[in-house]
C-alpha cells in the first residue's frame, strides 16, 4: 500500500493508493487520525485497487474524529473499486466525496 | 464439480494477498466480469481475513487457510478451510448499517456478494469449512 501525506494549501491530503487491506489499514489509520490532530483531512483513494472493511474501518474512524473536533473531512477521486466497497456500506452518502482536492477546496 | 483453485497459505494477514491474486486470476479465466470479479475477491478476503482475525488472534504461522474455487455448472463454489478453533456461526452476523462504527461490515460484505453462504460440517473439535456460492450463468 502507498501512504503519503501531502500538505496541499490550506489542507492535508492523505493520498492512498495499491490494497488497503488488513495487513495495511493500520498505517492508513495511523495517517488519517495523525492529520486530524493538527487539521483537516482529504483522504485521495484514486490510486486504491482493492480496500476491504478494515480500510473502510479506518475511514470511518477519521471521519467520526473529524465530526467530534469539527475539522473538515473529505474523500476525493474515489476510484470504481472503492466506490463499490462504500457502496455495499452505504457509506457513499454518508461520507462528504469530491472528485478533486480543487473540488473539494471550492465546495468547502 | 471442477476444480478451478486449490491454495493454502499460513493464517497471517499479509500471506492473504495472495490468496485474493490467485482468485482474481482464476477468474478472470473463467472470464468473469470486472465488477462481478472484483465483487467476489472481496467478499473472500473479508471471510479470510475473518479466519485470521478471529480463529487465529491476529494471525499466527501455525494455522493455515485453504482457498478452492470449484465450477459447478454456471455456478461458483468457494471453500474456506481452516485449522483454527470451531467457530460459532450464530456470532456471525452481520450488523446494522444504520449503526455507523467502524467494523462488523465483512459479514456484510459477504452476504451482499454471495447467493449462500454455509458453515459446512467438520469431522473432529478444530477446524471449519465455509462455502460461499455465486451463479455466474444460467445453467
Amino acid at each position: 500500500m502507498k501512504c503519503e501525506i501531502i500538505d496541499h494549501g490550506p489542507v492535508r491530503v492523505v493520498a492512498l493508493g495499491g490494497e488497503v487491506d488488513m495487513s495495511s489499514s493500520p498505517e492508513a489509520r495511523r495517517a488519517i487520525l495523525g492529520v486530524l490532530s493538527r487539521s483537516g483531512v482529504l483522504v485521495d483513494l484514486s490510486q486504491v485497487d482493492y480496500i476491504d472493511s478494515s480500510g473502510v474501518a479506518s475511514l470511518v474512524e477519521g471521519y467520526q474524529l473529524a465530526r467530534e473536533r469539527r475539522l473538515p473531512f473529505g474523500l476525493v477521486g474515489v476510484s470504481a473499486s472503492a466506490l463499490m466497497v462504500l457502496q455495499l456500506a452505504h457509506l457513499h452518502t454518508v461520507f462528504p466525496i469530491h472528485g478533486s482536492i480543487e473540488d473539494a477546496l471550492a465546495d468547502g | 464439480m471442477r476444480t478451478l483453485l486449490r491454495l493454502g497459505v499460513p493464517a497471517l494477514a499479509p500471506r492473504l494477498k495472495e490468496l485474493r491474486e490467485a482468485a482474481r486470476e482464476t477468474l478472470d479465466r473463467m472470464g468473469c466480469a470486472p465488477s462481478l470479479r472484483d465483487g467476489l475477491v472481496l467478499a473472500l478476503g473479508e471471510a479470510a481475513m475473518n479466519v485470521v482475525q478471529h480463529g487465529f488472534g491476529g494471525g499466527s504461522a501455525a494455522g493455515e487457510i485453504t482457498l478452492e474455487i470449484l465450477d459447478n455448472a454456471g455456478e461458483l463454489v468457494f471453500r474456506l478451510a481452516d485449522n483454527g478453533p470451531r467457530a460459532d456461526p450464530s456470532k456471525v452476523k452481520p450488523r446494522d448499517l444504520g449503526d455507523l462504527r467502524p467494523g462488523g461490515l465483512g459479514s456484510h460484505f459477504i452476504r451482499q456478494l454471495m447467493d449462500e453462504t454455509v458453515f459446512l460440517p467438520v469431522e473432529g473439535t478444530a477446524g471449519n469449512l465455509l462455502e460461499m456460492r455465486k451463479r455466474v450463468s444460467q445453467p
